[in-house]
């Protein structure tokens, strides 16, 4: 595993942090939880995962649309924003007289 | 009189006047100078002043009510106007300073006013100067953002406006806390104040201008609406427990919708409405505690956000892109934006030493002394994801990330850095020395809270350490991808507009249907009009279409006698109906 080095180096601070919790602080908790050695650290790990795991591959294939999804509703097909006719290659041409009368 | 030209926003709205008459190259000193009374005014608001002019049988119409708390949020948003004034330097749009400095009066108006009516007031001000400081650029999607903002706006307006009239009729006029047996009034008011503070269905304004404002400009509007919104749900509603649950929705809603974002400052947008549910979630919990944790979480996410908004503008200023697609390395383009950014990120992160270690764990404290458990692990819960957005996911792929660098069309300006320094400086020190902090907000002789705790600390470090954890794991879940995500702008957005494009192509449709019709009557009766030559005097005309005087001119004589003939018969009708 590549990232093998970075856990370590995530690892090792957690573990520390959890020895000094566990020999110098002396915690008056509001919930019985929050007196648990690690549970930040475990708790900071499994909601991570789980927020994750909701909003990307569970809400992508709800709301997950593509990036012009809302240009232009208001313009006519085959026409840009200003009005100006689109031509097949893309490039604006002036709109000619029989596009205004019916 | 005097006590009114105190008023801060006398003096923003004056300069607004001011600076749109005057040469365009003097607008920014003006600004600046207009910026600097506006904060040195606020600052100076003597606490307990009071200015009431008698409105109709004897209610008072409270124009000015300085309290603790008026006197720190306005402080606070003059800070941020004048912070985005320094940021903006030579960058802001002519118009758009005028509307801006009215958007910012109308703000401090909303903050210090004791009326409800005169909250409404300045409440439709606030909303048409944002809606003008977008429409002002010119740029299509922020004009109709704009436009969508103004309609959002309006329709809460009226809103709170319908339940003032309710609670007036009641006899309730001041800005005082309400309660649930005044009725109809009270649930208006909540609702109209819900969407300027982002309440579920009506939060997605946010994420949709900002992003198209400009780059000062989302700095202004990010720390203004919301966070007015947000006090006057403290003044008026602390202690509603309908507002625990919608600020944890809402917290959890904005962090999965800036969880999915691609763009930078929609991301941001989008956790201001995260932000905004642990502002409310306090507010709901109504403790004098979770009172102050509010005021304190409203005031940091002005200068944190704030700061957040400058670093990404000025990236968006500097190459133009502000997907996270695009971008990339930028931390070997614009290192010293990188300290900044990443000053902001842990900032609202809630990392020791830092201003959002002093204010974000204050929320979790009321809920936990108030023995909500539930509570208290969801907004723990909520308050990871945005470790996960901001730091992680748009820190490290805006500044480090896997893109290569795009190009740099021009270098940030030394200005753009004052204004962030300024923010910064005031993070160092809220973070440093809380006490500090604390005694300036409104309920501190009631509570004593005390960060710098050995188990905060390492319980702080531990939340962090172990989502980091799961950024590194899970990192192929983090990737940024092209795309949008649908939200509750959907509905005004494509059916509402298919609709009113239906209705209007169908009205189309029938002016074009009865203008075909007429024309085909036309073309049927248009023979009977032609040269009566043609009929009367065929060989004369020689069947031809046009008149040709010289072939077919009636002699003079015609002409008189049939205008005798029309006098005869006008005389003769005239004297038979006399």
């Amino acid at each position: 595993m590549y990232w093998s080095k970075k856990l370590l180096y995530i690892l090792v601070p957690i573990l520390i942090l959890a020895g000094i919790e566990l020999l110098f602080v002396h915690p008056h908790p509001h919930f019985v939880w929050e007196g648990w050695v690690g549970y930040d650290a475990v708790f900071g790990f499994i909601s991570s995962t789980i927020l994750v795991i909701i909003a990307k591959p569970l809400m992508d294939g709800l709301i997950k649309r593509p990036e012009d999804y809302y240009e232009d509703i208001y313009v006519p097909k085959g026409y840009q924003a200003n009005g100006m006719k689109e031509t097949s290659a893309g490039e604006p041409v002036k709109p000619s007289k029989e596009d205004h009368h019916e | 009189m005097n006590s009114l030209l105190a008023h801060p926003s006398f003096v923003l709205l004056l300069g607004a006047v001011i600076i749109a008459v005057l040469p365009r190259k003097y607008k920014k000193y003006l600004l600046l100078a207009t910026g600097i009374a506006g904060l040195i005014l606020a600052l100076r608001l003597p606490v307990g002043m009071e200015y009431s002019l008698p409105l109709i049988e004897g209610l008072p119409l409270v124009i000015l009510k300085v309290d603790q708390l008026a006197w720190l949020m306005t402080s606070a948003a003059a800070l941020m106007l004048l912070a985005s004034i320094l940021y903006g330097w030579g960058e802001i749009g002519h118009r758009e300073i005028t509307w801006g400095l009215v958007y910012a009066g109308a703000s401090c108006g909303a903050l210090l006013s004791g009326s409800l009516i005169m909250l409404v007031i300045w409440w439709e001000v606030m909303a048409a100067g944002a809606a003008f400081m977008l429409i002002s650029r010119h740029d299509r999607h922020a004009v109709n953002a704009g436009i969508r903002y103004l309609l959002v706006h309006f329709f809460g307006g009226n809103l709170l406006l319908f339940g003032i009239v309710l609670l007036a009729r009641q006899g309730y006029v001041l800005v005082e806390p309400l309660s649930r047996g005044m009725g109809a009034g009270y649930w208006l008011v909540l609702a109209g104040v819900g969407v300027s503070a982002g309440m579920i269905p009506f939060h997605s304004w946010i994420a949709d201008a900002y992003p198209n404002a400009s780059i000062a400009g989302s700095v202004v509007m990010s720390s203004m609406t919301t966070k007015v919104a947000a006090i006057t749900l403290l003044r008026l509603f602390a202690g509603e427990t309908f507002l625990v649950w919608m600020g944890i929705l809402m917290a959890f809603w904005g962090v999965f919708y800036a969880l999915r974002e691609n763009h930078i400052r929609r991301l941001l947008s989008y956790h201001i409405i995260s932000q905004l549910g642990l502002i409310i979630t306090a507010i709901g919990i109504g403790t004098p505690l979770a009172k102050n944790a509010a005021v304190a979480l409203t005031i940091g996410n002005m200068v944190y956000k704030g700061l957040l908004y400058m670093s990404t503008g000025s990236i968006y200023y500097c190459t133009g892109k502000q997907k996270l697609t695009e971008l990339g390395h930028q931390i070997e383009t614009v290192p010293i934006n990188a300290c900044f950014f990443f000053v902001g990120a842990l900032s609202i992160a809630g990392m020791p030493g830092l201003m959002g270690f002093a204010c974000k764990p204050m929320v979790m404290a009321a809920a936990g002394s108030e023995h909500m458990a539930l509570v208290s692990v969801l907004l723990y819960f909520a308050g990871i994801g945005t470790f996960l957005s901001i730091p992680l996911k748009l820190g490290y792929n805006m500044f480090v990330g896997v893109n290569p660098a795009p190009e740099m069309k021009k270098p940030p300006k030394i200005m753009m850095y004052v204004g962030m320094a300024l923010l910064a400086v005031i993070i160092f020190i809220a973070g440093l020395f809380p006490g500090r902090f604390y005694q300036l907000l409104p309920w501190s002789e009631l509570t004593s809270y005390t960060p710098y705790t050995l188990d905060h600390v390492v319980s702080e470090f531990q939340l962090l350490l172990g989502s980091l954890l799961a950024f590194i794991v899970l990192h192929h879940l983090f990737k940024v991808k092209k795309g949008v995500s649908l939200d509750m702008d959907w509905f005004y957005r494509r059916p509402l507009a298919s609709l009113v494009l239906m209705l209007s192509n169908g009205l189309n449709g029938l002016r074009l249907a009865i203008w075909r019709s007429l024309l085909g009557i036309l073309e049927r009766i248009l023979p009977f009009f032609r040269n009566p030559m043609r009929i009367l005097m065929p060989w004369k005309a020689g069947g031809k279409e046009d008149f040709q005087p010289d072939r077919y001119r009636l002699p003079v004589g015609a002409g008189a006698s049939w205008i005798l003939l029309a006098f005869a018969v006008m005389f003769l009708l005239l004297s038979a109906a006399v």
